[in-house]
């Protein structure tokens, strides 16, 4: 079994309060985020258009950071979860440059840090903590086929609301 | 694959975790100016240490709380171990928070743990504002404070000392005993440059304030003028809205700008701003002429149809289409859609602060509600409930003879004094008119950025005998203050409980989490030696425990109620049932649709459209508004390394094209300029806003150095405001702004 994010554009309402969640579960120092939620302004008065999109690592299934990393500091948990041991990193930075959305970023200390999916919230049955408080349900944290269930719901709600 | 099952995170995040807070309170001791005067003690210092480093895994510990990150106070969950708060949740038993909190909520540790706190009581040792200050003992500095009272109060009578306090602090009942103990009428909240008028319009029209009592959730028609629920984020409207759309109410979402709400709308009208009642009145018209209202509610349950039917003739969407820059068609079809989509509601707005027609703006929001007969059933308004809490009888106050000197009840009769219009007291204080005003005591609010025109109010400083500011942070005005007694943070104290009023009301208790840090006090503490030491302190015979528990006795249940139980239920059924047996409180026992309350007032009953100011060639209405990671004016969310990381300045919003006349690029730092202030901000070039406004967010520009993370940074909206107040609720037209923008050189 594994597990994977999911994030829907349509409920997103830029609050935030995933990347503080995040940075309280996991104390991650200022100027790095693990979780980042960007804007997409786009369209021409009176029609404009705002995006947001909340972004963490996706924990690939194939990760491009793991292959790069020289030192094995990056593995991947049987659920699926790719962490990087920060005790065996050695600042190179490679995983970020293999990672297409670049996602581990370096610390203060030099070192690489990404979104580890509140691997220990998850090990006693919670959901991550940016899961937990997303108040609109933006996010969520499950097997490819659970994601897969929400996902049907949600277009055929769509669906059913504007034919 | 490379598979390990090592948990390096649970042993290494943690204790760095701790480190990082730790290392936070030994700088805290480093710094300069009011976070730096002396050392922070050592003793207190190895207590933190100790049982954070020695507390075995089982020492964590669960809380629950209130936030206190704005005013809604959410219920939390705090996870603590060993003496230091490891997480906050919501509390998922809490009926707004349901468990999720908001940026700002999930950011609390940072309050607690900030370098920046307020350590020690402090006195002021060189001039206001110049940043001189001698640490004093909790003694001395109360000593003090009660010495310049009474001389006040001898000199000039009890009515020269005035209070504010922000509203939603649950020692408000404490503080109002204080003050009316004290013997002066002169308390304030903030309420003045917020919802003021909007709880008169409510009284007017309902017969009473029903807060943000809108059923989102069972709606399938919302209209929002200019309720920017996504981004002033109750954690429960903000589910609730969100609920309602994915279940496909549809949305409609008037306002100048472009908000993150507007971007969730189905319909997003950029309307002339201050013209929101005309396009009101423009749907009652449609409405009344097709027959769509509900005739039997409008019968039943409201007065003063015939007369709204009358006034209504003249308001046609043609009318409206010239004042609001909305098609006709578009507010017929809307009309249409709002009275025949059932059940369909119109938020009557929460800060309604902009223009002097405030309250029959939002009267005219009620109005079109009762007319599609959406009261107090699934999808509508309604009348939130609540229960009553018990209390310690006070000994009789002292008789206050002394008028108010912001004018209520005199010029504003239908303003409560529970809060008055704080945005008057600063030309009060400086024209000594009605009388002079010496002493101000300033608990948790920061009304040098919170009130309009912030030279006039340092102006107004200047001519106080004494200023205090009890806060946690050093905050604008407790830099400007004779001595700031610091509080402790709502994760360090007990509070009085708090109702939570909706369709079944519930009772809520902060409790306290971990011990408070320096030598910083619960404010009833501070209140309670304050009294004894100005000869007031039978009123605070008691001990804060003897007050919670007065409180909830009503409920049968005491303090010890919230060690087992996260919050109190009342057994009164959810279910909304329409209006049937139930007593409004207008003077006809109807939803006055002709205000009788206004009429005796001398108010225009009928809420007639009033245009805005037209704003003066070469200038733009200035508007403001919020962000969902910041609240109002307080450093709480503004220096706070979380928060202030995501958003750290404001910027001025100019449309596009506008830009391109002024030649602005985007991002460059340009000048604003009225007649009252001038000063540098960031452009933001942009397509989500109207061609004739600029918007910029509220709660920048803090001149307090000692807020390290956010002094010097943006523009305070309020530096380009005047102090005014609507005519009939009183609160300040703060959108009746116009400025000047243009490029360096
Ligand atoms: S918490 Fe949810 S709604 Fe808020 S920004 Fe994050 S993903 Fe979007
Ligand atoms: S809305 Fe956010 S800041 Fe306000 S009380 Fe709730 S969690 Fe706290």
């Amino acid at each position: 079994m594994v597990y994977k994010f999911l994030f829907d554009i349509d409920r997103c309402i830029d609050c935030k309060a995933c990347e503080v969640a995040c940075k309280q579960q996991n104390d991650v120092e200022i100027g790095v985020r693990w979780r980042r939620v960007t804007e997409i302004e786009g369209g021409k008065y009176p029609n404009p258009s705002r995006t947001f999109v909340s972004l963490a690592c996706f924990h690939c299934s194939r990760p491009p950071c793991i292959t790069a990393c020289p030192t094995k500091a990056i593995y991947k948990r049987a659920d699926g979860i790719v962490i990087n041991d920060e005790s065996r990193c050695i600042g190179c930075g490679y995983c970020s440059w293999a990672c297409p959305f670049a996602v581990p970023e370096y610390g203060s200390d030099g070192l690489m840090q990404k979104c580890i999916a509140c691997y220990q919230r998850i090990d006693k049955g919670l959901d991550p903590a940016c899961v937990h408080t997303c108040l609109t349900g933006a996010l969520a944290f499950d097997t490819p086929a659970e994601i897969a269930k929400i996902q049907v719901e949600r277009a055929t709600e769509k669906f059913i609301i504007s034919p | 694959m490379d598979v390990r099952t090592d948990a390096i995170y649970s042993e290494g995040r943690m204790s760095r975790r701790t480190f990082s807070k730790l290392t936070a309170l030994g700088t805290a001791a480093a710094l300069s100016g009011i976070s730096n005067v002396g050392a922070y003690p050592l003793e207190h210092f190895g207590k933190l240490i100790e049982p954070a480093i020695a507390a075995p895994a089982e020492a964590e510990s669960v809380v629950y709380g209130i936030c206190e990150m704005c005013p809604f106070n959410c219920g939390i969950k705090v996870t603590c171990d060993g003496g230091i708060v490891k997480s906050i949740e919501g509390n998922p038993n809490e009926p707004h928070s349901k468990g999720k909190l908001c940026a700002r909520g999930n950011s609390g540790e940072q309050v607690l743990y900030n370098p920046n706190r307020v350590k020690y009581p402090l006195i002021r040792t060189g001039e206001r504002g110049a940043g001189g200050w001698k640490r004093a003992t909790w003694d001395e500095a109360l000593d003090y404070i009660a010495g310049k009272l009474n001389e006040i109060k001898g000199n000039y009578g009890p009515e020269s000392i005035a209070l504010i306090q922000f509203p939603t602090n649950r020692m408000v009942p404490l503080v109002r005993r204080f003050q009316k103990a004290l013997g002066t009428p002169n308390y304030f909240s903030s309420l003045g440059t917020c919802k003021i008028s909007r709880v008169v319009a409510d009284i007017a029209t309902l017969g009473g304030h029903i807060l943000n009592a809108v059923d989102f959730k069972n709606a399938k028609y919302i209209m929002l003028f200019g309720r920017n629920t996504f981004e002033t984020p109750a954690t429960g409207s903000v589910q609730a809205l969100s609920a309602a759309i994915t279940s496909g109410a549809k949305l409609v979402y008037l306002d100048p700008r472009y908000t993150v709400t507007a971007s969730k709308a189905d319909e997003w009208i950029p309307i002339k701003p201050g013209t929101d009642l005309a396009f009101v009145l423009a749907m009652m018209n449609v409405i009344i002429r097709e027959g769509l209202y509900d005739e039997e509610f409008i019968n039943t349950y409201t007065y003063g149809f015939d007369e709204l039917k009358g006034f209504i003739g003249e308001y046609t969407p043609e009318w409206a289409e010239g004042i609001t820059d909305v098609p006709a068609e578009q507010i017929e079809r809307i009309a249409i859609e709002f009275a025949t989509t059932k059940p369909a509601v119109a938020h009557p707005n929460w800060h309604p602060k902009g223009y002097e027609s405030e309250t029959q703006i939002s009267r005219g929001i009620l109005i079109l509600n009762a007319l599609v007969g959406n009261i107090n059933k699934p999808g509508g308004i309604f009348y939130p409930r609540g229960v009553k809490l018990g209390d310690i009888k006070p000994p009789a106050y002292p008789e206050i003879t002394a008028k108010r000197v912001d004018g209520v009840p005199g010029t504003y009769p239908l303003v409560p004094a529970s809060h008055g219009l704080w945005q008057l007291l600063p030309d009060a204080i400086i024209n000594e008119d009605p009388y002079p005003v010496k002493g101000l005591i300033v608990y948790r609010s920061n009304p040098l950025l919170g009130m309009p025109d912030r030279t006039r109010i340092i102006e107004a400083f200047k001519k106080l005998d004494l200023l205090v500011a009890i806060d946690i942070l050093p905050s604008d005005t407790a830099w400007y203050a004779d001595v700031i007694l610091p509080e402790c943070t709502y994760l360090e104290r007990d509070d009085p409980p708090m109702v939570i009023k909706g369709k079944s009301p519930k009772v809520a208790l902060r409790q306290q989490c971990v011990e408070p840090m320096y030598d910083s006090k619960h404010s009833f503490w501070i209140f309670k030696e304050l009294a004894k030491r100005i000869g007031i302190g039978n009123y605070f015979d008691f001990e804060l425990d003897d007050y919670i528990n007065a409180q909830l006795k009503p409920l049968g249940i005491d303090k010890n109620y919230f060690k087992e139980n996260s919050i109190w239920s009342s057994d009164i059924s959810p279910e909304l049932k329409g209006l049937e047996g139930m007593k409004i409180n207008t003077s006809t026992g109807k939803i006055e649709l002709y205000s009788k309350k206004l009429e005796a007032n001398g108010y225009d009953p009928l809420p007639t459209f009033v245009p805005p100011k037209e704003a003066p060639s070469g200038m733009f209405r200035l508007l403001h508004g919020h962000i969902a990671v910041h609240t109002h004016a307080n450093p709480a969310t503004f220096d706070n390394a979380y928060l202030n990381e995501i958003c750290s300045e404001n910027e001025l919003w100019i449309n596009t094209d506008t830009a391109m006349d002024l030649g602005i690029m985007n991002g460059e730092y340009v000048w604003v300029e009225n007649e009252l202030s001038r000063g540098k901000i960031k452009a933001k070039v942009t397509e989500q806003i109207r061609p004739d406004a600029v918007f910029m967010l509220h709660g920048f520009g803090h001149l307090s150095p000692d807020l390290t993370l956010t002094y010097g940074k943006g523009l305070n909206d309020n530096d380009f405001i005047k102090a005014g107040a609507d005519p009939i609720g009183g609160s300040c037209p703060m959108s009746e702004t116009f400025v000047r923008i243009y490029r360096e050189g």
